[in-house]
């Protein structure tokens, strides 16, 4: 008899945490120091707008903690907690190529206590992948762009390849031999690679991809030569550039990137149109009020001046590239077209 | 080697200053709380942790985040003992034999055992990481996609040595492991599969709440139905285990550190093949190795030792390319970044001196580790005297708390309750649960190992034998799948004349 006692209690313990937990995701935030201090900043004088914000913000991030979106959103994360006075708590909801963590953030309440990190992979790459997208690009509120990364093709430090013109000459004559490392058939890295190979007169259904577990494995390939080249942010390149072991050919940014002053660009050797970048911005789900909009983008603006935030930044090697909502908005806008049509070339399209 | 030797002894000065005295003792201690208490990994501790350490030097919080995350390593085979908890996939091995142990009333010197069994092999984990660092970049890079993929059916190969004497019920386990870790996002299509059109199925299951589900939670549901009365009523045993045990222990310690330690050293491996593999080994070196799975110490002095080893040994990869082999070091490595410390061999010229003090204040730490353990002991002990009743329902909102942090998702908590029920299905019909985790855990490393192998040799096979390493492992895998075969048989042919009756062999 008490054996079944406690069997029911067991059932109903279990019953009363999926009705209490099922709807809507809580908010990790653990407590917050001042909650009710208000934010610094100027608010829309005009309207009757509320104070915001007054508790902890949820900030996901779709990747896993030390991915670049990651590092670059928990130094924002920290910046904000200190400037709002309310905790900004980054929240790491990985996998399923980013889309599911996007998803998750877009259902919360729009009132701007959820924000979610988004780079050009959950947004338009996946768009553009997708005749029947997971995630509608035209329906969240688009808070602003903040960071921008750069990207760099590399080779085995081993290789007869010294600059890039060389190794444009051979991937062209050598398609069957060419292998390009990506972190996944939709990801940065394999849509830069297509639009290179694309941009030289190359058929990139010719080559080979492999599919690596993400930035640094790419990396960590190309030194042991199991590939021949690599597209990814510099730094996810540094460490092993550093030991000797892969070599920066160039960068497909427009401008040299100021920490390698040294390494090309495309542009300088003739590489002309690539546009694949990889940036990252923040959304929240549809209908968030424009105060929340106008508070995020005060605040990043005023964390942009901050030197002590740049220094932060300076150490991971990361830079601001800010951009207000109407623009981050069209930005995406611009890329869906961009990546349907590479999508297509590289037979991703689905 | 003599260079580095020099900088370790003053590696050893710095870290002995008080203020890094106290922060491995901090980190520690914190660290063991956290692996204490199953699924607040030392994951999210580090990463919660990592703005607070702001206002300490680079050098102290590093050493402060290192204490937290081998702190937790030693801290996950308490409840793995005691609750048959394992925080983490490499705790299972020492689930099962020690909670067999602690049920006997030897919970004590299981316990010492293990605290003391981490503590050696980190301290000699340490030592390896000094000497073996400035050498190992050569050799993690030979070790290639169709090596990695040729590692993981060695891994696998042992299913048959968990599987008692159930091997069809042990492969069918398998198969099915395999098919839960294919649930997601494609590697290479990028296209979700079986996800039944599931938003949430396609990020995959984590394995920290399958493991949750399977281990802790049918544990929970027999002990509900069999008994109302404490896990282990009654006498624990001495804390400290007897100079019987630890000469029956030291070969395990000294095995398990040497499995650890190398195969810590490969990039992107999972501690829990270390604590496997040493159990399998243990299992294979024991003169009564049907007994395993009922309470010996070996198994659990042996995976304990390859824990911590693998452990220690993960700061090689990261520290000089960079490369995280787990969630918490990867979370570590982002801690490093933040503070301008880029891992790759640079740092260890540049930062030396940040270098060593760290490695150094690793080896105090983990001496920290026994000291501040061995007396508590008794206090984790008294766990198991809460009656059931009480202690049940707290282990249920443990599971919960800890599957729900691992990916912060109320879907991971669903997915513990069904595995829970399932698993408490499979025990009591005897089927074999360890293989089924394996395959879950190793399976998307298996498959991403050859499909990059079948992209480098343009789809063909002969990549494997090609190798020399690979071809290597892929012939140890196939002796000892005849060997292990053949040895099960004996040993249950001789159990069964021993007994005369049809005996159940080293299932769990």
């Amino acid at each position: 008899m008490k054996k079944s006692i406690s069997l029911i209690l067991v059932v109903l313990l279990f019953v009363s945490l999926f009705a209490g937990c099922s709807g809507t995701t809580e908010s990790a935030a653990p407590e917050s120091t001042a909650p009710e201090s208000t934010a610094p900043e100027a608010e829309t004088p005009e309207s009757e707008a509320p104070a915001y914000p007054t508790r902890g913000i949820e900030l996901v991030v779709c990747v896993s903690a030390g991915g670049t979106p990651d590092i670059m959103s928990r130094l924002a994360a920290d910046w904000l907690s200190d400037y709002w006075g309310v905790p900004v708590t980054v929240t790491n909801k990985a996998g399923g190529g980013a889309i599911p963590g996007a998803l998750e953030a877009l259902d919360a309440e729009p009132d701007g206590y959820t924000v979610c990190a988004i780079t050009s992979q959950n947004s338009s790459q996946q768009h553009g992948a997708n005749t029947n997208p997971s995630i509608d690009v035209t329906t969240p509120t688009y808070l602003c762009r903040v960071f921008d990364v750069d990207l760099v093709l590399t080779v085995n430090a081993d290789s007869e390849w010294q600059d890039i013109t060389e190794f444009n000459e051979w991937a062209l004559a050598n398609p069957d031999k060419l292998i390009a490392a990506n972190t996944g058939a939709v990801s940065t890295a394999a849509f830069a690679t297509a639009e290179w190979y694309n941009a030289i007169g190359g058929d990139v259904s010719q080559i080979r991809m492999m599919t690596t577990s993400g930035g640094s494995d790419s990396a960590t390939q190309l030194a042991a030569g199991n590939c021949t080249m690599n597209f990814g942010d510099f730094g996810g390149s540094a460490s092993m550039v550093e030991a000797g072991k892969i070599r920066f050919l160039a960068t497909s940014a427009k401008e040299r990137n100021p920490f390698y002053p040294d390494v090309p660009t495309m542009e300088e050797n003739g590489v002309t149109g690539l546009s694949v970048g990889m940036w990252i911005g923040y959304m929240a789900p549809e209908g968030t009020p424009d105060y929340v909009v106008q508070a995020w983008n005060d605040a990043i603006n005023v964390m942009m001046d901050d030197p002590e935030f740049q220094e932060g930044l300076e150490n991971v090697r990361g830079r601001t590239a800010y951009m207000n909502s109407e623009d981050f908005r069209q930005l995406i806008m611009d890329e869906c077209d961009v990546y349907t049509e590479l999508a297509e070339k590289l037979g991703v399209r689905k | 080697m003599l260079e580095s030797f020099t900088m370790l002894m003053q590696g050893f000065a710095t870290a002995a200053s008080p203020m890094n005295l106290l922060m491995a003792a901090l980190g520690a201690l914190v660290g063991t709380l956290v692996g204490v208490l199953p699924g607040l990994g030392a994951a999210s501790a580090i990463a919660i942790l990592i703005p607070v350490t702001s206002v300490l030097e680079p050098t102290q919080a590093i050493i402060m985040l290192a204490g937290i995350y081998y702190g937790a390593q030693y801290g996950g085979s308490t409840t793995a003992i005691l609750l048959n908890i394992p925080g983490e996939t490499a705790s299972i091995p020492t689930c099962l034999d020690g909670y067999p142990m602690a049920k006997k009333g030897r919970g004590g010197p299981a316990l010492g055992i293990s605290a003391i069994a981490s503590c050696l092999a980190g301290m000699l984990g340490v030592v390896g990481l000094a000497f073996f660092a400035p050498i190992f970049a050569e050799y993690a890079l030979k070790f290639g996609p169709p090596e990695y993929f040729a590692l993981m059916i060695f891994s696998l190969s042992i299913i048959v040595n968990f599987s008692g004497e159930y091997i069809l019920k042990g492969f069918m386990m398998g198969i099915l492991g395999y098919v839960i870790s294919m649930v997601g996002v494609g590697i290479t299509s990028g296209l979700p599969r079986l996800t039944f059109g599931s938003v949430a199925m396609t990020r995959g299951f984590d394995s920290i709440p399958v493991i949750i589900g399977l281990f802790a939670l049918p544990e929970v549901f027999k002990g509900m139905e069999e008994k109302t009365v404490a896990i282990s009523s009654e006498k624990i045993g001495s804390i400290y285990p007897s100079i019987q045990d630890i000469k029956t222990s030291f070969w395990p310690i000294i095995r398990g550190w040497a499995i650890g330690f190398f195969l810590g050293l490969l990039p992107g491996c999972s501690p829990a093949v270390s604590t496997f593999m040493s159990y399998d080994v243990e299992k294979k070196c024991s003169k009564t190795p049907e007994l395993f799975g009922t309470g010996m110490i070996e198994g659990v002095a042996g995976p304990e030792a390859a824990n911590n080893a693998n452990s220690q040994a993960g700061f090689i990869p990261l520290l000089s390319f960079g490369i995280p082999a787990s969630p918490a070091l990867a979370v570590l490595l982002a801690g490093l970044m933040i503070y301008g410390l880029q891992p790759g061999p640079m740092l260890f010229q540049q930062q030396g001196g940040f270098v060593w003090t760290v490695i150094a204040s690793m080896f105090i730490g983990n001496l920290m580790l026994l000291v501040l353990n061995l007396p508590l002991v008794g206090l984790w002990v008294k766990l198991t005297r809460v009656p059931y009743g009480i202690l049940g329902p707290v282990i249920l909102f443990l599971c919960v708390i800890g599957s729900y942090s691992s990916r912060n998702s109320m879907f991971d908590v669903y997915v513990t309750v069904i595995f829970g029920i399932v698993g408490y299905f499979l025990q009591k019909y005897r089927f074999p649960i360890v293989p089924l985790v394996l395959c879950a855990i190793l399976g998307p490393t298996m498959e991403r190992g050859f499909i990059q192998s079948m992209a480098m040799s343009n789809d063909s096979l002969l990549i494997f034998f090609q190798r020399p390493i690979s071809c290597v492992i892929f012939i140890l895998t196939i002796l000892l799948s005849i060997f292990s075969i053949k040895a099960m048989r004996k040993t249950k042919k001789m159990a069964v004349e021993a007994s005369g009756e049809d005996a159940d062999i080293g299932s769990n």
